[in-house]
């Protein structure tokens, strides 16, 4: 594929053309790839340093903008690397390893009989290796032009002869070999420039799709654990023992009685947090003790079975045995939880508030509920609690002064205003929920 | 791709030893590794990310308790912050293979943390030692942990999958059956077998502490590989290259022996100094550059038996 450009001085006939044998575009690419085998391993060894570098910071930190940083060098050093050793081989030898072995050499053109200076060696190693960051495309030019001369050659005035007796080009092979690599080169434009099309769309709707998946973790995530950490936000002087406090408080009145943040809450606890365990050398105080107990009894709300339950339970008692911690923990554990016990606790802790009013509701105990309910009334964090509480305390109410059993969860709810009590006490509380939920 | 063919391997009677071992191996592989060197290793509860972060945090308190082993521990480890999660599994994956941990850890006293957790953690941790003893290659590769005396030897005949075998045996046959013309049955061997043993010197060197043990007979092939290259230094020898599989893309071509240097143990060189200290890439480089280097000494060694 010789394209004649008659403006050209080159095509003109010159004295010494004859004498000048072109390099068969064969040989060069068997001789690229040779320098490639023998390159690669060199410039690896040069860069293995800063490549320890790049991998060390992606392991710690992959999203760091020092990742980047390091990738910019680790390039840089291959660049440079590349760069001046193919210099230095044009300078010295003429000739790359890989050209030297396909009887090669790189002469100054058009004048030959010049020596290779620094900075033509230099010139020349330096365009190539920016053409590779051009996708390669100004390589092709060596297949159009009539002495096979790419960018790289003209800007520094170069040229690759091959030393063996009676090559010419183009020949059959080498018309065959051009044309063939000039099929695989526009395949593999077109499958980059299908790559990056398909990487371009993702990239820009990458931040939207990021930004959905973060917001449906966020929903599918507790609004409680969202609810406790504005609470903690609010309350920053709240102290430790509260803020698990209300972490047990919040997991018993959800009604799966699970916490997904709590793992995290406690984890932090335990292993980050300076105020546990005092480690090896310190003794526990007695108020560090106290906390490791609350957070022992709320590792029961994430628990899966009665025994890894029990086995917190003992622990918490164990590490503070007078503490409410470890008396809720047993009341927990038991078959029939005492409501005289949990009554003194709800005093001054949360979760034993929750605990009291679930039991009582469920043993119908509505005015105990609806006492214990009543100073719910102000806590934000609890507020479906509550209303959900409320509503099962009221057709409690109703259902004793209707003297009936227990209705099914799934019976519609009635109407306030059908809502009556002979009870002059269940009366007034039917009026206070009236009252409470403006409903007439 | 371009490896060295410097013989015509299918004349095999005239290289019996390269091809009993190749038959060796290849029946030990089927015998008692066919099932995978370390199958089921991945679905160890242990290798879960909850865990990996437990054991993150407990290697730390442990490395507090035991300031000895800063001095060993490669710098990136001792950078890893334990209050991040990411980081804490990354710290729990090399606590895994650290020896002196595994060893320990099930006695220690970690006075920090949530005490049923680590209960917890130190039955599965005992169930983890107890599967990974088992592992085949455990018992027969070579690794600071556990040190027999025939697993210089059992290692370079053990292969971790199909892949793994394959690639190293069509080295063997390449340049063992060129070494085996050079220098006969005796001197092969003694290539061979030593440079095993060299490598897995080497590879001990650089991980003193680890419990990730080697397996393979790339140290082996790396040194008659090392060999070729000095014994046969002046020869240009056959390479057998592929462009693409369609004709007169693939051929042979004559390259200088010393070739072999840059292609194959220098990229292991690079590979080496490449890889963060302790955080192997599934491949024991310095096993290679040992083995390669028993190869040049032994290559010199014969050279300068020749000329005298």
């Amino acid at each position: 594929m010789v394209i004649k450009d008659i403006s050209h001085p080159e095509t003109l006939p010159r004295k010494h053309e004859d004498s000048v044998r072109l390099a068969p575009v064969g040989d060069r690419a068997l001789a690229f790839f040779l320098d490639a085998l023998f390159f690669s391993p060199v410039i690896s060894l040069l860069a293995a340093g800063t490549f320890r570098q790049v991998k060390t910071f992606s392991l710690l930190n992959p999203q760091a903008p020092l990742v980047m940083e390091a990738w910019m060098v680790w390039a840089l050093v291959v660049f440079t690397g590349t760069w001046f050793l193919q210099a230095a081989f044009y300078y010295f030898w003429s000739a790359t390893p890989g050209q030297k072995f396909m009887q090669l050499r790189v002469v100054s053109w058009p004048h030959p009989e010049m020596e290779m200076t620094f900075s033509k060696a230099l010139l020349r190693s330096l365009l190539w290796c920016l053409s590779w960051a051009f996708l390669a495309i100004p390589f092709l030019e060596l297949l159009g032009h009539p002495f096979r001369r790419a960018l790289h050659e003209r800007a520094s005035d170069t040229l690759v002869v091959t030393l063996k007796e009676g090559a010419e080009a183009p020949f059959a092979f080498e018309t065959r070999f051009i044309n063939s690599w000039i099929n695989l080169f526009f395949a593999s434009l077109a499958l980059l420039v299908f790559v990056f099309s398909v990487s371009a769309v993702q990239f820009v709707q990458g931040p939207q799709k990021i930004k959905e998946v973060a917001a449906h973790k966020a929903n599918k995530d507790s609004g409680l654990c969202r609810e406790l950490k504005a609470w903690e936000a609010l309350q920053s002087s709240a102290s430790a023992q509260e803020k698990m406090d209300r972490l047990i408080a919040l997991a018993w009145a959800n009604s799966s009685g699970e916490l997904p943040c709590a793992e995290s809450e406690l984890n932090s606890h335990f292993w980050d947090n300076k105020t546990s365990s005092q480690g090896r050398q310190n003794k526990t105080s007695e108020k560090s003790a106290e906390l490791d107990a609350w957070a022992y009894l709320a590792r029961t709300v994430n628990s899966v079975d009665q025994k890894s339950r029990r086995d917190y339970v003992n622990k918490a008692c164990e590490v503070a045995a007078r503490s409410e911690a470890c008396e809720l923990g047993m009341l927990i554990l038991e078959d029939q939880i005492s409501l005289h016990k949990l009554k003194a606790m709800a005093r001054s802790s949360l979760s034993a508030k929750v605990l009291l009013i679930e039991t009582a509701l469920a043993e119908e105990e509505v005015l105990t509920a609806i006492q214990q309910l009543k100073e719910l009334k102000n806590e934000k964090l609890l507020s479906d609690f509550y209303h959900k509480s409320y509503v099962k305390a009221v057709w409690a109410a109703q259902r004793k002064s209707d003297g009936g059993g227990r209705a099914p969860s799934s019976e519609p709810v009635k109407p306030a205003s059908e809502l009556k009590a002979q009870d002059p006490v269940l009366e007034q509380i039917l009026k206070d929920f009236r009252r409470e939920f403006d409903l007439q | 791709m371009i490896v060295p063919m410097p013989v015509d391997v299918t004349q095999w009677k005239q290289f019996p030893l390269t091809f009993t071992l190749l038959v060796t191996n290849v029946l030990i592989y089927f015998l008692f590794f066919s099932a995978g060197a370390g199958a089921g290793y991945h679905r160890q509860e242990m290798l879960q990310p909850a865990q990996l972060e437990l054991t993150g945090y407990l290697y730390s308190e442990w490395r507090e308790a035991h300031p000895e082993t800063v001095a060993r521990t490669p710098g990136w480890v001792l950078a890893l912050v334990p209050t991040q999660a990411g980081q804490r599994q990354v710290m729990g994956a090399y606590a895994l293979r650290d020896a002196a941990f595994m060893e320990t850890a099930t006695e220690f006293d970690f006075s920090r943390g949530d005490q049923i957790q680590i209960e917890s953690w130190k039955d599965k941790i005992k169930k983890y030692k107890d599967f990974y003893l088992e592992q085949s290659a455990f018992q027969y590769g070579i690794n600071a942990w556990v040190l027999r005396p025939f697993s210089w030897l059992t290692y370079q005949f053990s292969h971790s999958n199909f892949v793994h075998l394959l690639s190293n045996m069509l080295f063997l046959v390449l340049v063992g059956t060129a070494v085996e013309a050079l220098v006969g049955s005796a001197g092969f061997l003694l290539v061979y077998i030593l440079g095993g043993v060299a490598g897995g010197l080497l590879f001990l060197i650089q991980n003193t502490h680890g419990l990730i043990p080697m397996i393979g007979a790339s140290a082996s092939i790396s040194a008659l590989m090392g060999f070729y290259a000095i014994a046969e230094r002046r020869r240009r020898v056959r390479f057998f290259y592929m462009l693409m599989p369609i004709e007169k893309y693939f051929g042979a071509i004559y390259l200088p022996t010393l070739s072999i240097i840059p292609l194959f143990l220098v990229v292991d060189l690079a590979s080496l100094i490449s890889t963060p200290e302790g955080w192997g890439g599934g491949v024991a480089y310095s096993a290679h550059l040992g083995g390669a280097i028993w190869g040049l000494l032994t290559g010199f060694i014969y050279r300068f038996l020749r000329k005298n």
